[in-house]
C-alpha cells in the first residue's frame, strides 16, 4: 500500500498536506489534489483560520470514515482531473488530455468490483468530492440499470418491505419492464 | 466543520444545459430549512427524520447516496426499481428526482411511418462515440399519429377516434384524453403542440387549424376542461404570407417546450409563439443579403435555438441559429459546402453501387432534424425515388454520411427524451 504520492516534477505550489486514514495510514497529497476533496478544504480552512502558525504539510487531516485503498483510488482520479490553477492548454493539447483521461477512465473501471464502488462512492459523498461522485455515481448506475431488482436490493443490502400479493400486483402492471433483463 | 447553502437544487447539477432543462420542469418548490441539500450530514439528519414520520424502514445506505446513483440510470431502466422497496418507491415518484432524471434524458429521434389506418413509430439514437445509430421499437404496434414531445409526454393523435387528441406517457402508462376544439378540427391538417409554460409551471396544447379561427390553447387539468381561443398571428386576408387555397398550417418546431414556430411560407418571417406569453409574433429571418427563397428553407431545433437552414445552392447549405429570441439576433452557425465535405456511405448492401461516391445534389437535401445538442444534422433527399435514404452531417468535422432506414417521403421526425412523469388524474399535473 503506498503511503505517499509521487511527486517527481517540482511544481510551483507543490504544498502538500498529510490525510489520515481510518486504518491509521498517512497519505502525503498536493494542496490542489486535496482542495478538491471539499470537506478537506473546508476542514483546512477553519485549521488555518483558528492557528496562524501551522500551514501544510504540519497539518494531519483525519479522515475517520475513509479507508486507505479507497482513498488512493480516489487521490489517484483527483490527480488525472483538470487542475484549477493549470495554464490553459490550446485545443489539441486538450483532445489528447481528454483521451488520455478516458483511457484511464476505463482501465480503472474494468479493475474494479461492483461492490468496491458502493466503497468509493460512500468515501467521495464523506469528502464532498463532486467530480469523483459524478463518475463513480455513473460507473455505478450505469453497471445496475439492467440487472434484476433481486440483484440490487442484495447489492445495497436493502429488504423489500412491500407484500408479496402487493408486489404481484405491480409486476403484472409492469411485466413489460422486467423483460430482457441482464441475468445476474 | 461549516455548512453551507449552495441554493435550492441539488449540489452536482452544474452545467449550464442542465441547470435550463431542470428548471423547465422542477416544480416551484420552496424548500424547508430542514430540506436544504447542504452538507451530506444535514441531509441525512432531515432524512432521518422524515422516515421516522413516515414510518418507514431506513435502507442501509443514505437515502442520498442511492438518489445521486439512480438519478442517473435511464427512465427506461428505472421503471422497474419503483417497487424495489417503498423508499424507493418514493424517491422514484417524487417530482424533484423526476425532473433530475429527465436532464439525463438521452435525446432520440421518433421516425413514424404510415400504415394504412395506424402508425408505427421507430426511435432513432446516436452512439456516443461513433458516427452511427441505433435503431429501436417505439410505443405500440399500431399508433396514432405523433405531432409533439414534451418532458417525456406525447400529444398523439388518437388512432381511432377522429378529432381526438390524447397526451400520453408511454413509460408511466399515463394518458390524458383532450376535449374537442371549438373549431372541430379533424387534426388532418392542422399545427398543434404540447409545451410547457415555465413561469405557471403547466402544461399547454397549442392548436392552429384556420388561423381566421384563431388559437385554441388547452391547459392540462384545467378545472373547467374546455379550450382557450386567442386571435390568430394576422387580422386582415392580405397580411397573410400564404395562398389560402393551398396552404395548411403544420407542427411548430418546439424549443424544450417553451418557444414554438411555425412555417408559413414567407420568404421573411415565421410566427412564433411563447408557451409562457400566449401572443404570437413574427420572427424575422435573418437576411443574408440575396433574397429568400420561401421553398428552399427548413426549420429545426438545434440546441436548445431555432434553427434557419436554407439550401443556398446545390453546393451550400447555410445553417442560422436564432440566438437571441426576444431581441431576433441570428449568428451563422456554420455553411454546408460541397467542397469541404468528407462524404461517405455506411456498409449497406442495400444500397447500390452507384451511390457510393456521388455527393446529393444540396439542393435536394431536406432538413428534418438534429441529434447531439445540435452537432448532428439529419437530412432527407426530397426526390422519393431516394426514399429510405438519410444523411447525417457532423459539424465538427464537417463529415457526411448516407444510411438506408425504414422512413418514407411524407414521414414525420419527432425529437424526443423520455421521462418518468406520471399523473392519476391530469389534475396532478398542474403545480401543487
Amino acid at each position: 500500500m503506498s503511503n505517499t504520492s509521487e511527486n517527481p516534477k517540482p511544481s510551483s505550489s507543490s504544498a502538500k498536506m498529510t490525510l489520515k486514514t481510518s486504518d491509521n495510514e498517512l497519505f502525503e497529497v498536493e494542496e490542489a489534489v486535496a482542495m478538491k476533496f471539499c470537506t478537506v478544504k473546508q476542514y483546512f480552512e477553519d485549521e488555518k483560520d483558528s492557528d496562524v502558525a501551522a500551514r501544510g504539510s504540519t497539518t494531519v487531516i483525519p479522515l475517520p470514515n475513509v479507508h486507505s485503498a479507497v482513498l488512493a483510488t480516489l487521490i489517484s482520479y483527483g490527480k488525472k482531473l483538470p487542475q484549477s490553477n493549470a495554464v490553459a492548454d490550446n485545443h489539441e493539447e486538450e483532445e489528447t488530455k481528454k483521451k488520455e483521461r478516458k483511457k484511464y477512465e476505463q482501465g480503472l473501471l474494468k479493475n474494479l468490483m461492483p461492490g468496491e464502488l458502493l466503497d468509493l462512492i460512500s468515501a467521495a459523498n464523506y469528502l464532498d468530492f463532486k467530480e469523483g461522485l459524478e463518475f463513480f455515481n455513473q460507473a455505478l448506475a450505469d453497471h445496475i440499470q439492467n440487472k434484476s431488482v433481486e440483484y440490487v436490493r442484495k447489492f445495497f443490502g436493502i429488504k423489500n418491505d412491500y407484500e408479496p400479493h402487493e408486489e404481484e400486483k405491480y409486476r403484472e402492471e409492469y411485466a413489460w419492464a422486467f423483460e430482457g433483463v441482464d441475468e445476474d | 466543520m461549516r455548512y453551507e447553502l449552495k441554493g435550492n437544487i441539488l449540489q452536482y447539477c452544474n452545467e449550464e444545459e442542465e441547470e435550463e432543462a431542470l428548471a423547465n420542469l422542477i416544480e416551484n418548490v420552496i424548500f424547508d430549512s430542514e430540506d436544504i441539500y447542504t452538507h451530506y450530514k444535514t441531509k441525512e439528519k432531515s432524512l432521518l427524520k422524515y422516515h421516522k414520520d413516515k414510518k418507514t424502514p431506513l435502507p442501509n445506505l443514505p437515502e442520498l447516496v442511492i438518489y445521486n446513483i439512480i438519478v442517473k440510470i435511464p427512465a427506461d431502466y428505472l421503471q422497474k426499481y419503483r417497487y424495489l422497496c417503498k423508499s424507493w418507491h418514493d424517491i422514484i415518484s417524487s417530482k424533484m428526482f423526476i425532473a433530475q432524471n429527465f436532464i439525463h434524458s438521452k435525446a432520440e429521434l421518433l421516425i413514424l411511418v404510415k400504415k394504412r389506418s395506424y402508425f408505427k413509430a421507430t426511435s432513432l439514437r446516436m452512439d456516443e462515440k461513433e458516427f452511427d445509430f441505433k435503431l429501436d421499437n417505439f410505443g405500440l404496434a399500431r399508433m396514432g399519429r405523433i405531432r409533439s414531445s414534451c418532458n417525456g409526454l406525447l400529444l398523439i393523435n388518437d388512432p381511432k377516434i377522429e378529432g381526438k387528441l390524447n397526451v400520453i406517457n408511454f413509460l408511466t402508462k399515463c394518458k390524458a384524453i383532450l376535449p374537442q376544439c371549438p373549431s372541430g378540427c379533424p387534426h388532418k391538417t392542422c399545427g398543434v403542440a404540447l409545451g410547457f409554460s415555465l413561469s405557471t409551471k403547466e402544461y399547454k396544447v397549442v392548436h392552429i387549424y384556420a388561423d381566421g379561427f384563431g388559437y385554441e390553447i388547452f391547459t392540462l387539468g384545467c378545472s373547467d376542461n374546455k379550450w382557450k381561443c386567442i386571435p390568430g398571428p394576422f387580422k386582415e386576408p392580405h397580411e397573410r404570407p400564404f395562398n389560402l387555397d393551398t396552404f395548411h398550417w403544420s407542427d411548430p418546431v418546439s424549443i424544450h417546450g417553451q418557444v414554438l414556430h411555425w412555417y408559413v411560407s414567407s420568404k421573411e418571417y415565421v410566427i412564433s409563439m411563447d408557451v409562457n406569453d400566449e401572443t404570437p409574433r413574427k420572427t424575422y429571418l435573418p437576411t443574408p443579403g440575396k433574397k429568400i427563397d420561401r421553398k428552399r428553407y427548413s426549420l429545426l431545433e438545434m440546441g436548445g435555438y431555432l434553427s434557419f437552414v436554407y439550401n443556398v445552392s446545390n453546393i451550400k447549405i447555410d445553417v442560422w441559429i436564432l440566438k437571441d429570441f426576444a431581441a431576433q439576433v441570428w449568428v451563422k452557425k456554420h455553411s454546408i459546402l460541397s467542397e469541404s465535405v468528407n462524404y461517405t456511405v455506411s456498409k449497406n448492401p442495400s444500397l447500390p453501387n452507384k451511390y457510393e461516391h456521388s455527393l446529393p445534389n444540396f439542393h435536394k437535401l431536406v432538413a428534418l432534424a438534429s441529434l447531439r445538442n445540435g452537432e448532428v444534422m439529419m437530412f432527407k433527399h426530397e426526390n422519393s425515388k431516394n426514399d429510405g435514404r438519410i444523411y447525417l452531417y457532423e459539424i465538427k468535422h464537417m463529415e457526411l454520411k448516407t444510411f438506408k432506414i425504414n422512413i418514407k417521403d411524407e414521414s414525420k421526425v419527432v425529437p424526443h427524451r423520455s421521462s418518468l412523469v406520471c399523473w392519476k388524474t391530469e389534475s396532478d399535473l398542474l403545480p401543487r
